[in-house]
């Protein structure tokens, strides 16, 4: 079938131009080792996979052409059910590919864990992340500032992230940084990143938390270690103090929050977050119906 | 708390939570939908009783116990449920097709309906009974015998199939459907952030289906392992009943993992059990591993039915056996019986430390 | 260890498609439209499989995970796996059911909407799940995804498209039934024993149940009448226990739905009566005392005559190494 082939030729090309357009923001462009690395393996394991699924395509689509019935020149062999060497050879190869493939899963799964921490002579940034509903604190405790849906972090230091949840599970994820990690309430994980030239990059949350989840997304302003000072000593001359009474403040739910900061943090606070010393986020305050759909707080 | 309070409440109302505002009379879709469908089906049911059909769809249908019959009505059942979740995806694809920078036309409420129905709806009752549906049809065919081992347990085990997409449907209308996903993880689903019967009615469609799906399992396992044609042994059985055996064997093995967890779920949510919430010792995660202990191995009791049809119609128009017959048997048992001890690991992003 | 477990069931679901590959070299394959979908499935599936693998990869899956690569993936083999088995299944099995076939042309119809739309819409969903884009957004504001997103819908109205071609196939199916009909049993050159019953079947199945000799039993039956030129000798017919029909899994279904719905809505008295009520009809059906009504004789072998006269008429039609048209 002529047009089979031919469609078939055209999605590969389609699919390798669509990867290859430059696309300045896929995880392909990262912007720091973690996302580098990762993307690496990935296209590793898919240069591997392309040799032997293209010649298998293109393999079942000549049979399906060639051994067609109108073909006269195809020879019929009803008998042929069974061979030794193609057994051999069919399960060799995918049993190969994937011993390989296991191997760079191995290795990979352990060098690019997301608490394994990044090898730095830099002394590394601290940043403790709330998620709540339906927007992202980033509380620098060292530094004593923080802030809500913007993350402004120094080019070519690692930050050392301590995540949580104030509500439900979300997952913190920077495409052009690298890996996502999940966060929980009255748990802590862990993520190393490090963005390697200045920009702006987009991070979201990867699972579904909730009517505001779509709002849920943030800039991240990868600067020069100056600017980031600046910013630093800015945010702690303005802006609300991040109490015990702002934080419960935060935890009411809203929707497409703009960003802010807080000039100052109380101590110890994530620790109080994640050892659930504050309640949780409250969810939909149920006061009547408990059946109909009911419209969540915040505007569209 | 507001829910202990509704409770009370429950009690001496007779009609427990159920209020005419259940029905969506501010949101013209849903509710312009639900008329459409509604209208359909009373239409339909007034053609059959008026043109006289009624006693023949009782007798030769409805009741049948025969499995050339149950299986025509699992297809239908299936295609009808594609349907609907192919018109769920049509909204979500437009929806995002428009909402760059606005808003669209689904409000997120709304919307999270819609990806949830369309997730539950394809993969319970639109794949699987297109799956089941076939092997109605054609295993006992195949096998050369006149049914299935336990004819009226199959045709329990189709109505119930149709009992949860009944009353997922249902929710169209009479109040809302689960607002998580297909898969309802914790917290979001615990009464906490969801305290509205969406995710009721999800976890009671699917424990009324579960129970229904065990039985086709039960019933097919002992089919193919039992009930042959003389002299038909294991290594004469068509492709299609390798695979529909692998598959039923895993959803022996799998489903009572989806039971068990939705029960749990329903504890939480019901009698306020603590499974899956932080405290009093229960754990998010562990909903996730158990939800996915049921998830892979479900992935290939709907592939390896596929599978089994492609080997048969590949076979028959190529005008040639199937090629390696006796190792793909020996694949598919492998690959079913190795299914469940890799089907517990959890996913990588979800470890955490102490906190 | 999830990737490594993953990528070892990959190895056999992988090595199936050189099965098929193999089955169709040395054949002679008429294109029918379940072969159309077969072969659609091969192609699609492989690529579907190989994402699969990639997103077992962990370094991958944590840049990949819950994105829309993920969503292109799964919808990848569930299209392409389930969803195009179900059609073959259900184009190629038609005929035994109702005892006519599917309208060709509009099959083939719907088997190209059904490939093209499913390509044009998950290829972009694909590169966007590629660009960072996470799923069941309501909302988005990265201007990098519109492109994809905007060409992902209009792929779903491919395969629009390709739905209502496909109840139109059945439509002109039923009104074309008798042009369509299939009148041997055996519209496929099938190989085994579902096509050497008549279609639809008979209650009973098989007249007497069939002695298997050998693999692909039909075809060694097939293969020897016409070697021969004459059926295999009329059997001797005895009447045929079949199990009554039942309206008890309505009935249970019925008050499992009541059941169902008042446990949502927390109408407790209504769960106990559904409760109760299911019981009392497995009660009531666990002592039935008539389970099966029997076929007589003489109704089996008018039934079955009529099918072997069919038979016979085929085989006079058909000269010897000949196949149906």
């Amino acid at each position: 079938m002529n047009a089979r082939n031919r469609f078939a030729g055209l999605s590969v090309l389609i699919i390798t131009a669509c990867l290859l357009a430059g696309c300045s923001e896929s995880i392909f462009q990262a912007q720091g080792p973690i996302g580098a690395a990762n993307s690496q393996i990935l296209l590793n394991a898919l240069g591997i996979m392309l040799v032997i699924v293209v010649p298998t395509i293109i393999a079942v689509l000549v049979f399906a052409w060639w051994f067609r019935a109108s073909n006269t020149r195809a020879r019929y062999q009803p008998g042929f059910v069974y061979s030794g060497r193609i057994e051999l050879i069919v399960w060799a190869i995918p049993l190969l590919v994937i011993l390989f493939l296991g191997g760079v899963i191995w290795i990979g799964a352990h060098a690019l864990d997301p608490f394994k921490p990044i090898e730095t002579q830099e002394k590394p940034v601290e940043v403790q992340v709330v998620s709540l509903d339906w927007k992202w604190l980033f509380v620098y405790p060292e530094l004593g500032v923080a802030s809500v849906n913007d993350l402004v972090m120094p080019v070519k230091v690692p930050v050392h992230f301590s995540l949580t949840s104030a509500s439900v599970m979300n997952m913190f994820f920077v495409p052009q940084l690298g890996s996502m990690v999940a966060t929980m309430n009255g748990m802590v994980t862990q993520l190393w990143l490090q963005a390697d030239q200045t920009g702006e990059l987009y991070g979201q949350s990867s699972q579904f938390s909730g009517d505001g989840f779509a709002g849920m997304n943030f800039i991240v302003h990868a600067v020069p270690q100056d600017r980031f000072q600046q910013w630093v000593a800015t945010a702690r001359q303005a802006g609300p103090a991040l109490d015990a009474a702002g934080y419960l403040a935060l935890l009411q739910p809203n929707q497409n929050v703009a960003p802010f900061t807080y000039r100052s943090v109380a101590a110890n606070l994530f620790d109080d977050i994640a050892n659930q010393k504050f309640p949780p986020g409250p969810g939909p305050q149920a006061n009547s119906d408990a059946g109909a759909v009911r419209p969540t707080g915040g505007a569209h | 708390m507001p829910a202990r309070f509704a409770q009370q409440e429950e009690l001496t109302n007779v009609f427990g939570k159920l209020t005419w505002d259940a029905v969506p009379w501010s949101q013209p879709i849903p509710l312009v939908a639900g008329g459409v469908v509604i209208v359909a089906v009373l239409a339909v049911l007034l053609w059959v009783v008026v043109r006289g059909y009624l006693p023949y769809l009782w007798n030769e249908w409805i009741t049948s116990v025969d499995h050339k019959r149950i299986g025509v009505m699992y297809l239908l059942l299936a295609l009808l449920m594609l349907l609907r979740g192919f018109i769920d995806a049509l909204m979500m694809r437009s929806q995002q097709a428009v909402a760059f920078h606005t808003a669209g036309y689904l409000p997120p409420e709304h919307f999270d309906q819609i990806f949830s129905a369309h997730g539950t709806i394809m993969i319970f009752f639109a794949a699987m009974p297109l799956m089941i549906g076939l092997m109605n049809l054609v295993v006992p065919l195949q096998l050369g015998v006149r049914d299935v081992a336990f004819p009226t347990l199959n045709s329990t085990s189709f109505w119930l199939t149709a009992t949860g997409a009944l009353l997922v449907n249902l929710s169209l209308v009479v109040g809302e459907f689960a607002r998580t996903g297909w898969l309802p993880y914790p917290p979001l689903s615990e009464t906490t952030y969801l305290p509205g019967v969406g995710v009721d009615y999800y976890l009671w469609a699917l424990q009324i289906l579960g129970v229904g799906t065990m039985m086709t399992g039960i019933n097919f396992v002992t089919t193919i392992l039992k009930v042959r044609a003389p002299g038909m042994t294991y290594m004469r059985m068509p492709m299609f009943c390798w695979t529909a055996l692998a598959a039923n064997l895993l959803i022996i093995a799998a489903f009572p993992v989806l039971t068990a967890t939705l029960a749990m779920l329903i504890l939480d949510r019901y009698l306020g059990f603590h499974f899956f919430t932080n405290e009093a010792g229960g754990n998010m995660m562990m909903f996730i591993n158990l939800i996915w202990a049921w998830g892979h191995p479900e992935v290939y009791i709907l592939v390896l039915p596929a599978f089994g049809i492609f080997s048969e119609v590949i076979s028959t128009f190529s005008g040639k056996p199937l090629f390696g017959y006796r190792s793909m048997v020996a694949r598919w048992e492998r690959a079913a019986t190795s299914m469940m001890p890799c089907s517990a690991s959890p996913p990588a992003s979800l470890r955490s430390g102490p906190a | 260890m999830f990737g490594i477990a993953t990528s070892i069931i990959a190895v056999g679901t992988g090595v199936k498609v050189y099965n098929w590959m193999f089955t169709m070299y040395g054949g002679r394959i008429r294109y029918a439209t379940p072969m159309l979908w077969s072969v659609g499935f091969i192609v699609t599936f492989i690529i579907g499989g190989m994402t699969g693998v990639l997103l077992a990869v962990p370094p991958a899956d944590f840049q990949l995970h819950n994105s829309l690569f993920l969503v292109a993936h799964f919808h990848n083999v569930i299209i392409g796996g389930v969803l195009f088995a179900g059609f073959a299944g259900i184009t190629y099995w038609f005929p035994k059911a109702f005892g006519f076939r599917l309208h060709e042309g509009w099959g083939k119809v719907s088997f190209w909407c059904a490939l093209i739309g499913f390509y044009v819409t998950f290829v972009p969903l694909y590169v966007a799940g590629l660009l960072g884009m996470t799923r069941r957004l309501q909302h988005y504001e990265v201007a990098a995804w519109r492109p994809w997103v905007l060409i992902a819908g209009l792929g779903v109205i491919i395969l629009l498209i390709g739905a209502i071609a496909q109840v139109i196939q059945l439509v002109v199916s039923v009104r074309q039934r008798d042009a369509l009909r299939d009148e041997t049993g055996d519209p496929w050159d099938g190989r085994s024993l579902e096509w050497a019953t008549a279609s639809p079947p008979p209650a009973f199945n098989f007249a007497v149940l069939p002695n298997v000799g050998g693999d692909e039993p039909y075809w060694q039956i097939k293969r020897l009448a016409i070697e021969r030129q004459q059926l295999a000798p009329e059997p001797t017919y005895k009447a045929i226990e079949v199990p009554r029909n039942s309206p008890v899994g309505f009935i249970t279904a019925f008050f499992a739905t009541i059941t169902g719905f008042a446990l949502i809505w927390h109408i407790w008295w209504l769960v106990a009566v559904g409760v109760a009520a299911a019981y009392v009809v497995f009660v009531w059906f666990a002592w039935r005392d008539v389970t099966e009504y029997e076929i007589p004789a003489e109704e089996v072998a008018r039934i079955d005559r009529a099918r072997r006269a069919a038979r016979q008429q085929w085989l006079e039609a058909n000269a010897p190494a000949g196949g149906p048209a």
